[in-house]
């Protein structure tokens, strides 16, 4: 059975929820999609910002290589 | 009320989306099996989001000398970053890079590896390097984390790095197991004298809780062995009732 919970978690996780989920009440399978979306930005955010970090201190000699390689 | 498996995967989950376990909720109701369904696409979706640059970090760490790449790793990379790339680099290089971090830091990154390449990443390091991380994660007391990575250990390896780790902290880690199947298997390539310590310090601490989650999945052999164990330290009657009942 869809329902906006379920339907908005199928969408955090990229996959049907696992079967069981939809015991929760809709509004905790809502609440549960904003937090996998959101612990999916911040490892987002925390990647763009180490890898700025890192570019910085990467050996001059390598850095336009190392660049390349992670797609700047 | 919530089982042992349960609040393990709660607090699994917890750490997964970076919240504390009373922000999950409703989710307590739900069975452990469930819970580490939800866990495992959880996992999943954090493991692929954003894959292909983690990939590209990867590919780059392999122009740069083990060294350097190690202290940049440990200086700017957050573990769970960390863990994501070791995951997509080579053995070899994932072995290099690993006997090149601290222990503490090995130690915060192992609870972050993708369960599905862990195994063969730990296979690849040295068993002194895990038994290092092992024995951070037993002083921090973080159990679950030392029972996630023991779990993942190639069984050779287990008894050596385990050498390092006190028989209550052992106990309490097998509390954590979420598998009491490798629970069993583990303990099962344990010495004889490992297994006198454990049953002694079960016995003086009154802890058997962990060691009675493998009983049932433990061959006979085992079953003979941890018998005669018992038998050395007069403790027979009791561990022959537990072996009875399981």
């Amino acid at each position: 059975m869809s329902t906006p919970g379920l339907d908005a978690l199928g969408t955090a996780l990229h996959a049907t929820p696992a079967p069981g989920l939809e015991e929760l009440p809709d509004e905790q399978l809502a609440d549960l999609a904003l937090l996998v979306t959101t612990a999916e930005e911040t490892q987002r955010l925390e990647l763009h910002a180490s890898l700025d970090e890192a570019l910085g201190v990467v050996p001059r000699p390598v850095r336009a290589a190392v660049r390349r390689a992670v797609g700047l | 009320m919530t089982t042992l498996e349960q609040q393990g995967e709660l607090v699994r989950i917890a750490r997964l989306l970076r919240v504390d376990v009373a922000r999950l909720g409703d989710l307590a109701e739900l069975s452990a099996a469930t819970l580490r369904a939800f866990r495992d696409q959880v996992t999943e979706r954090l493991f692929e989001a954003d894959r292909s640059q983690v990939a590209g970090i990867a590919a780059a760490t392999g122009l740069l000398p083990g060294g350097i790449a190690a202290r940049i790793a440990e200086a700017v990379f957050p573990a769970s970053l960390a863990a994501r790339v070791a995951g997509l680099l080579g053995t070899d290089q994932a072995a290099d890079l690993a006997g090149r971090l601290s222990p503490a830091y090995l130690a915060e990154l192992a609870p972050h590896l993708d369960p599905r390449e862990a195994g063969s990443l730990l296979a690849g390091l040295p068993t002194e390097v895990v038994a290092a991380a092992a024995r951070h994660l037993a002083d921090a007391g973080d159990y679950l984390a030392m029972a996630d990575l023991v779990a993942e250990m190639p069984l050779p390896m287990v008894a050596a790095a385990l050498e390092v780790i006190d028989d209550v902290t052992v106990l309490r880690t097998a509390l954590c197991f979420t598998e009491p199947a490798r629970l069993a298997e583990v303990v099962e390539v344990l010495p004889d004298v490992r297994l006198e310590g454990l049953l002694r310090a079960a016995s003086v601490e009154d802890a058997w809780a962990g060691l009675l989650r493998a009983l049932p999945h433990l061959t006979d052999e085992a079953r003979e062995r941890l018998a005669a164990s018992a038998e050395t330290l007069g403790d027979g009657l009791l561990i022959e009732g537990l072996l009875a009942a399981s």
